[in-house]
């Protein structure tokens, strides 16, 4: 009995014990979650601090990063000049990378060259560049441009005698009456390049030069006749007084004349209407009938012995290389004159020229584009497409709110443009008159830089006097520039000679092999035309160079001389 | 009845007090973070409004040269040399100003379209004129025409910079001030 009274007694003190084990056992989970609370929102805490520390280091580590690659890519521009001065440094260009994979302060470098008339990358013909170069740290990237005329390292051996540079150049007397306006085309591609414009008597003097007080001349620079100016500080002064100084009267060629071609039957008279795409000649008239529609297609020329007339309403689209030569007067009465992308118009006016009411210039992108004096103006190719000569001292008049997109090379006839009209190009003329309410915008793109107004071109000596061969340049022809080619060994610059010294081959341009390039470059613009007859110009300027040397070779044999000077070569501690 | 065992009066004064001291510690620490977090969003309201009106006119004018006048209000700016000269005209002029009244800051730009309508508008200045007085000028004849740059501030002025060709622009908005200061690319001063 007592034994289980004890036995009762232990079970119910077990029991009790296990109560109490089991109750300290719930109290420590209790602590054991507790705890784990408090350390989860002390890591959240601290995640949160640590997350908004991070941020603010990041974005002091991005600000930095920009910083590194905006400098890298400033100093990108300054290394890619420098290596431009290199010679033939535009002809090694790989797809316009100037060079890649530079490392400049940590930041990755590259550099592009881009020709900003084309877009395309930059070659030795390029006259101006834009240098674009991309910096990258650490994954941010930061983007320099520039742009500036390429360096032309070959300036000294190469002479433009077209006087292009010039927007307004008269021989004789020049007259802005009126508001007449002279300023830079805004829309031509180099227009950014923000440079002068150049303007003046071919005389260097002010005597002959008539601005009326309305008139206005936006960066505008005339003409003066004083020597160069040496250094920025001078260049400076010079600008800010509007004046371009060049240390000599400027010879003007007279404009191309040619022959008419021989063996070829003229017919009486030329209706251009329709599809036109082989050469022609004739002894009377030409037009292109009202309302009517002509499209010249390929290298072709047109002789007009008559007179040429696009009558009203008429349109004349020039597909390919279209030289017109007009023996009598031409007239562009209230017609168009279009020339497309890869198309370029020469027209020689041998008499008077007249555009009145009229459209002439690059295919016209916006169709209601009709005329627009403003400036403003599309560019469309801007006015190399056009090129109109007269070689006579005839009259050139352009009126009735025509528009000219082009250039205009008269220096024996009086240009006046009156009613409206604006001419987007540059005009040459003996007795140039821009009336009341009419604007000239030149295009910078005409100005190649190795004319008059360029110091170091072919044109100047080293002392800076006129190489005497460039007075003698009496045309603007193929003779002519060959000639001088072979008396100086220069190389004239055919940017828009070319189109003219075609003229007087007008058998050879249309060889078949010339066509075929031609038609290969059917898709480029006017200015891959323009280097094509520019290559083919230099082949037959080598060509004459061969025969000049060799005539000149014969001459030393004939005379019993056999030394030709090498020069001499240091050679240091040989002889010791 | 079953005895019940409980904390004893000196553990619960301790738990609460340990309590008080970890919640006192952390509701310092939250009310710190939600504070400073505040602050930054208040600071960076006007740097940023400032940061963006500056990017707004580097587009509008990416050849900006330099900064020609400039009074509490507002400061005239050379923007391009469009009229190639490296003089400034009328068309090339732009005007940073306050509309205080809409808390803005304004670009007033010369319309080109009343230049090309007249182009005896378009003026020479050299580098002593006045120019504030002639965008005023040209306000009256309806010249002018505006672009907003930022909006939404509480204020903003400007004050002169270190270099001549700069000026510091202070803007506020949301109770909180940031000045940046307004800088060419490349400075370039006017040749007259």
């Amino acid at each position: 009995m007592m034994n289980n009274s004890h036995a009762a007694v232990g079970t119910r003190m077990n029991a009790r014990m296990n109560t109490r084990a089991r109750s300290r056992a719930q109290q420590r989970g209790v602590a054991v979650i507790l705890a784990l609370i408090a350390v989860s929102v002390a890591t959240l805490l601290g995640l949160s601090l640590a997350t908004s520390r991070d941020a603010t280091v990041a974005t002091s580590s991005n600000l930095s990063k920009v910083a590194t690659a905006r400098a890298a890519a400033a100093s990108g521009i300054d290394l890619a000049s420098a290596m431009l001065l290199k010679a033939d440094a535009l002809a090694s260009l790989n797809d316009a990378t100037l060079f890649n994979g530079v490392s400049i302060n940590g930041a990755n470098v590259r550099a592009e060259v881009r020709d900003i008339e084309t877009g395309r990358p930059a070659t030795n013909e390029s006259s101006a560049i834009e240098i674009i170069v991309h910096a990258e740290a650490d994954g941010l990237v930061q983007i320099a441009r520039a742009v500036g005329r390429a360096p032309m390292l070959d300036a000294p051996m190469r002479a433009d005698l077209d006087c292009s540079e010039f927007a307004l150049l008269g021989t004789s007397t020049i007259a802005l009456l009126g508001d007449a306006h002279v300023s830079v085309w805004n829309k031509s591609p180099l227009a950014v390049l923000g440079e002068p414009v150049r303007y003046g008597l071919s005389s260097g003097s002010a005597t002959g030069l008539n601005i009326g007080r309305a008139a206005t001349l936006h960066g505008c620079v005339e003409l003066r006749q004083d020597s160069f100016t040496q250094g920025k500080e001078e260049f400076e002064q010079a600008l800010a007084t509007k004046l371009c100084p060049i240390p000599a009267a400027i010879h003007v060629p007279d404009g191309p004349r040619p022959e008419r071609p021989e063996g070829v039957d003229a017919v009486a008279s030329l209706m251009l209407d329709g599809l036109v795409a082989q050469s022609a000649t004739s002894s009377g008239d030409a037009r292109v009938p009202a309302r009517g529609s002509a499209t010249m297609r390929g290298a072709i020329t047109i002789d007009i012995g008559g007179n040429f007339f696009v009558e009203r309403g008429a349109r004349m689209f020039v597909e390919g290389a279209t030289v017109v030569v007009v023996r009598g007067n031409t007239v562009i009465d209230a017609g168009t004159v279009e020339v497309g992308q890869t198309g370029s118009l020469t027209i020689i006016a041998i008499g008077d020229l007249s555009i009145d009411g009229a459209f002439v210039g690059g295919a016209r992108s916006d169709p209601s584009e009709i005329r627009d004096a403003s400036g403003q103006a599309n560019y469309d190719g801007g006015a190399s497409r056009v090129m109109i000569f007269s070689s006579d001292q005839g009259r050139v008049l352009i009126a009735d709110g025509s528009v000219v997109k082009g250039q205009i090379y008269a220096p024996q006839a009086r240009v006046d443009v009156e009613s409206l009209s604006a001419v987007y190009g540059r005009i040459l003329g003996k007795e140039i008159v821009l009336h009341e309410g009419v604007a000239l915008y030149y295009d910078p793109t005409l100005d190649g830089r190795l004319g008059w107004s360029n110091a170091e071109s072919g044109i100047w000596t080293e002392s800076g006097t006129v190489v005497t061969a460039v007075r003698e340049v009496a045309k603007l022809d193929d003779t002519s520039l060959l000639d001088f080619a072979a008396k100086t060994g220069l190389e004239p610059e055919p940017s828009s000679i070319a189109e003219a010294s075609v003229v007087t081959e007008t058998q050879t341009i249309r060889d078949a092999n010339f066509d075929d390039r031609l038609e290969q470059v059917s898709t480029e613009s006017t200015k891959n035309i323009r280097m094509l007859r520019k290559s083919r110009l230099m082949q037959r300027l080598q060509e004459l160079k061969r025969a000049h040397l060799e005539s000149a070779l014969k001459s030393v044999e004939g005379s019993g001389s056999g030394f030709v000077s090498l020069g001499f070569e240091a050679v240091k501690g040989e002889d010791d | 009845m079953k005895p019940r065992r409980a904390f004893t009066l000196i553990e619960v004064t301790l738990a609460v007090a340990l309590l008080g001291v970890v919640g006192t510690g952390i509701m310092t620490f939250l009310s710190a973070f939600a504070s400073g977090s505040q602050s930054r969003v208040r600071v960076s309201d006007p740097a940023l409004e400032a940061t963006l009106a500056m990017r707004r006119l580097n587009a509008i004018a990416p050849d900006f040269r330099t900064v020609l006048a400039a009074n509490k209000t507002c400061a005239v700016l050379w923007l391009s040399d469009r009229v190639p000269s490296r003089t400034v005209h009328l068309s090339e002029l732009g005007c940073l100003r306050v509309d205080t009244k809409h808390g803005e800051l304004l670009l007033d730009t010369i319309d080109e379209s009343a230049l090309i309508a007249d182009r005896a508008l378009e003026t020479e200045f050299a580098a002593g004129d006045d120019f504030l007085g002639a965008i005023a000028s040209a306000r009256t004849a309806g010249l002018l025409r505006t672009r907003v740059l930022a909006e939404g501030l509480d204020c903003a002025s400007f004050s002169a910079a270190s270099a001549r060709s700069c000026v510091v622009l202070e803007v506020g908005a949301a109770g909180a001030t940031s000045g940046v200061v307004l800088s060419p690319a490349r400075p370039e001063e006017p040749l007259r």
